[in-house]
């Protein structure tokens, strides 16, 4: 099947900075994936590099096998959100949906003014006078009648209100039963797309940190707790990711293919969250031991 | 994205519309009154400067009637108006609000939005002045004849068809101005800045060293002449403008053989029963060319012998650009404007292609 | 008609959780045979869950032979849970009751009542008696 999201060593650099670097993955089409990372790791960056508001400065990246915004034809494959609904605050919500038929082609007008009823937008109100839920509403509603193969959601429930954000995600995972689009969503809120979520990439730092199906990480990644030990006696195929010590006992966040038979060791499963924020933290002390080092070299 | 784009523009256009109305039924009730005035005052004015005892004709305007004339004036400023207004905020709006992010991934390309929203609005933007130009133009056309002053700096550039170029090329600068200042307001004050600095420099640097000047040799004409200072200089002579019709007048100098201009102290010298400094003598600014404004009573012989007496060493020198060349300056600055204009416009879609943010 | 509800905190797998109360629902007689689940479409609007859940959950429940999804209509229950067993019901609730009463008379309270029941299952379960 092809990838609906297939990046390998892609970066963007401003000047001196890369927003995201060494940036290799192979998305299957069909899932719903989850973007997870803190405000600043590059996640927009990503995404915009996917939509083709942005050209890399290295690597490659291809969606639905083509590359994007290259042609009206791969323009209307996509649809896209971006951070904080932009629309046309002094055009109605009828303009609105005139607007998307008018540079869609493929679009279902239809199917939006249905959504549109259910929501309960007033068609004439201008669209700047809307709530955040409604603005977030009315842009999701554009993007899935433009009937894409895959969707790219830029934090879109961030400054949402719980109940705006559980419409948002109920008309969202309607569209995907329904037409089995590909789903891409950012987010720096674990708990959001723990329900909706069956795909993780896991952004810190301008790196991928890691991805994969949900199920898959969920099922290798385990706790480990125990008497205190040198986890460097652990065998080969079991990667540490995180490892804490008391002077009584320890407790690693280990990676393994297989299933972990030492005696010594609970095992534990361990929830998106914390494998989430396990992944993070390790980031966070490469990041610190790399600066450490450097100043080592250098002092 | 052409529906869109005149949609966005709708209350632009209304307002445009809504000016453009005005003025048309101003213009269209007040045209024949303005033709009868100046009709009546171009004769007039043509039977004084062959009669010795007329002082001169004056005209006075009712208030609205002055107030339409500043219409004119107000064409001068619609070009700079329309690349604040219309021009700079048609990309820098679109990056303000984010809604570019919204624009660009719908199902049409970066250079199909930019083009269209570019035809609607600069067409527009042309045929809006286009109109209000000719709408000035017919209208003062009574005036036009009276003064025939058209080719003067300040008056190419609020007649005919030289407005279009500054039309388009005042959307353009504001255009491009907003897609790379990207905030609304310095691209607006940007395009204020710019468009001031280019028509500044082309009328007053540029359009009168495009073609050479003629010089006119005149001799020193006692009726023609007038005494007085200008901003609180020297008393000295200062001769009427010549008379050519619809020519563009750029200086009028008193010289003699080898080309020295006629000073004040020479005029003291030769002509000591003048009244200087402290005493009266017209020499205002003159209805026109061809009028002429008469010196008071008994300075009249002073100044009739002071003028024979120079009339052997001075002479006059006018120098001039001859009302012939009117047309060709108009189609060639309006060219260049447009040419400017689309400069500006090929190098937004290069930067919209090229650069990706 | 039922209609799902999850518990995001309590440590069960959202498709698993759908797959229990499926199964709950057979056991306290709320589906019999012939009654339809809701549609995927219907469970991901009200609950904001992946598709992908609903249909492992359904599956699964294909699978133990619970239920049958029927092309273009949905997904139908076949059997209910032995009938037979909810005869039983009646006086092994009542037991249940006595043991409770016995229980807290003994003075444990609600956690180590539910502790020792959980404890004592799983034992079992592990022996593979229960």
């Amino acid at each position: 099947m092809t990838a609906v999201l297939d990046a390998s060593g892609l970066g963007k650099r401003y000047g001196h900075r890369w927003a995201l670097r060494d940036c290799t993955l192979q998305v299957p089409a069909g899932r719903v994936v989850g973007l997870v990372g803190p405000n600043g790791a590059g996640k927009t960056t990503l995404l915009h590099l996917a939509v083709g508001l942005l050209q890399p400065s290295a690597g490659e990246i291809g969606v639905l096998g083509g590359k994007p915004a290259d042609s009206p034809a791969q323009l209307g494959r996509v649809g896209f959100v971006a951070q904080d609904t932009p629309v046309y605050g002094s055009l109605s919500v009828a303009d609105h949906l005139r607007l998307g038929g008018w540079l869609n082609p493929r679009f279902d007008a239809a199917v939006a003014e249905r959504r549109i009823d259910q929501l309960g937008l007033d068609r004439k109100q201008r669209a700047g006078k809307l709530s955040g839920g409604q603005r977030a509403q009315l842009a999701l509603t554009l993007a899935i009648a433009k009937r894409p193969e895959l969707l790219v959601l830029d934090e879109p429930v961030a400054s949402l209100d719980p109940l705006a954000r559980h419409e948002f995600l109920q008309h969202l995972m309607e569209a995907v039963a329904d037409d089995g689009v590909s789903v891409v969503l950012s987010s720096h809120l674990v708990a959001d797309l723990e329900r909706v979520c069956d795909y993780l990439i896991v952004l810190t730092r301008s790196r991928v940190q890691v991805s994969g199906d949900v199920e898959e990480l969920l099922a290798c990644h385990h706790r480990l707790t125990g008497a205190r030990k040198d986890p460097a006696r652990l065998p080969a195929d079991q990667e540490i990711i995180e490892a804490s010590h008391t002077d009584r006992q320890s407790t690693l966040l280990v990676r393994s293919s297989g299933p972990i038979l030492d005696p010594a060791w609970t095992v534990d499963q361990i929830g998106l969250e914390d494998l989430v924020l396990a992944y993070m933290r390790r980031a966070g002390e490469a990041d610190r031991a790399t600066r450490k080092s450097h100043l080592g070299s250098v002092g | 994205m052409i529906r869109l784009s005149w949609r966005q523009f709708q209350a632009q256009a209304a307002v445009a519309c809504a000016l453009l109305l005005a003025v048309l039924i101003l213009f269209a009730t007040t045209r024949g009154n303005i033709d009868h005035l100046y009709t009546v005052f171009a004769n007039a004015n043509a039977a004084c400067v062959n009669n010795p005892s007329c002082p001169g004709v004056g005209i006075e305007l009712s208030k609205l009637d002055q107030l339409l004339e500043l219409i004119g004036t107000a064409l001068v400023v619609v070009p700079a108006l329309i690349g604040v207004f219309w021009g700079a905020p048609l990309i820098a709006r679109e990056f303000e609000n984010g809604t570019h992010r919204l624009a660009w991934t719908q199902s049409v390309t970066r250079t199909r939005w930019l083009a269209c929203k570019l035809a609607v609005v600069g067409l527009a933007s042309v045929a809006a002045t286009g109109l209000l130009s000719l709408l000035v133009t017919w209208w003062s056309s009574p005036i036009d004849r009276a003064h025939q002053n058209r080719f003067g700096s300040g008056m190419f550039g609020e007649r005919n068809i030289t407005p279009l170029g500054y039309a388009a090329f005042g959307f353009a600068l504001g255009v491009v101005a907003g897609l790379l200042i990207r905030r609304t307001l310095p691209a607006m004050a940007a395009t204020v800045v710019g468009f001031l600095a280019v028509r500044m420099t082309a009328t007053y640097v540029v359009r009168p060293n495009i073609f050479s000047p003629r010089h006119a040799t005149l001799a020193l004409d006692a009726n023609t002449m007038g005494f007085g200072s200008t901003n609180g200089g020297p008393a000295t002579l200062m001769p009427n403008p010549p008379n050519l019709p619809n020519a563009w007048v750029y200086s009028t100098h008193v010289v003699d053989s080898a080309g020295h201009g006629l000073t004040s102290a020479t005029v003291a010298r030769t002509c000591p029963t003048l009244p200087f400094p402290g005493g009266g003598g017209q020499g205002g600014p003159p209805l026109g060319p061809g009028s002429h404004v008469r010196v008071a009573g008994g300075i009249q012989t002073a100044l009739q012998d002071c003028v024979t007496k120079l009339a052997t060493t001075y002479h006059e020198v006018v120098t001039y650009q001859p009302a012939n060349r009117y047309w060709t300056l108009q189609w060639g600055e309006t060219a260049v404007y447009f040419a400017a204009a689309l400069a500006i416009v090929g190098f937004c879609f290069w930067w919209i292609r090229r650069r990706a943010k | 008609m039922i209609e799902f509800h999850l518990n995001a905190s309590s440590g069960v797998s959202p498709y698993q959780q759908l797959v229990q109360q499926v199964r709950r629902a057979l056991v306290l007689g709320l589906l019999t045979a012939g009654d339809q689940l809701p549609t995927v479409k219907d469970v991901v609007a009200q609950l904001a869950i992946n598709p992908n859940t609903v249909l492992k959950a359904y599956r699964e429940l294909e699978h133990s032979g619970l239920v049958a999804a029927r092309a273009g209509v949905g997904t139908f229950v076949t059997s209910t849970l032995s009938d037979s067993s909810r005869a039983a019901h009646g006086p092994l609730r009542e037991e249940l009751e006595s043991w409770f009463g016995k229980a807290r008379r003994a003075g444990l309270d609600d956690e180590s009542i539910e502790a020792l029941f959980q404890d004592t299952f799983r034992s079992l379960d592990a022996q593979g008696v229960a």
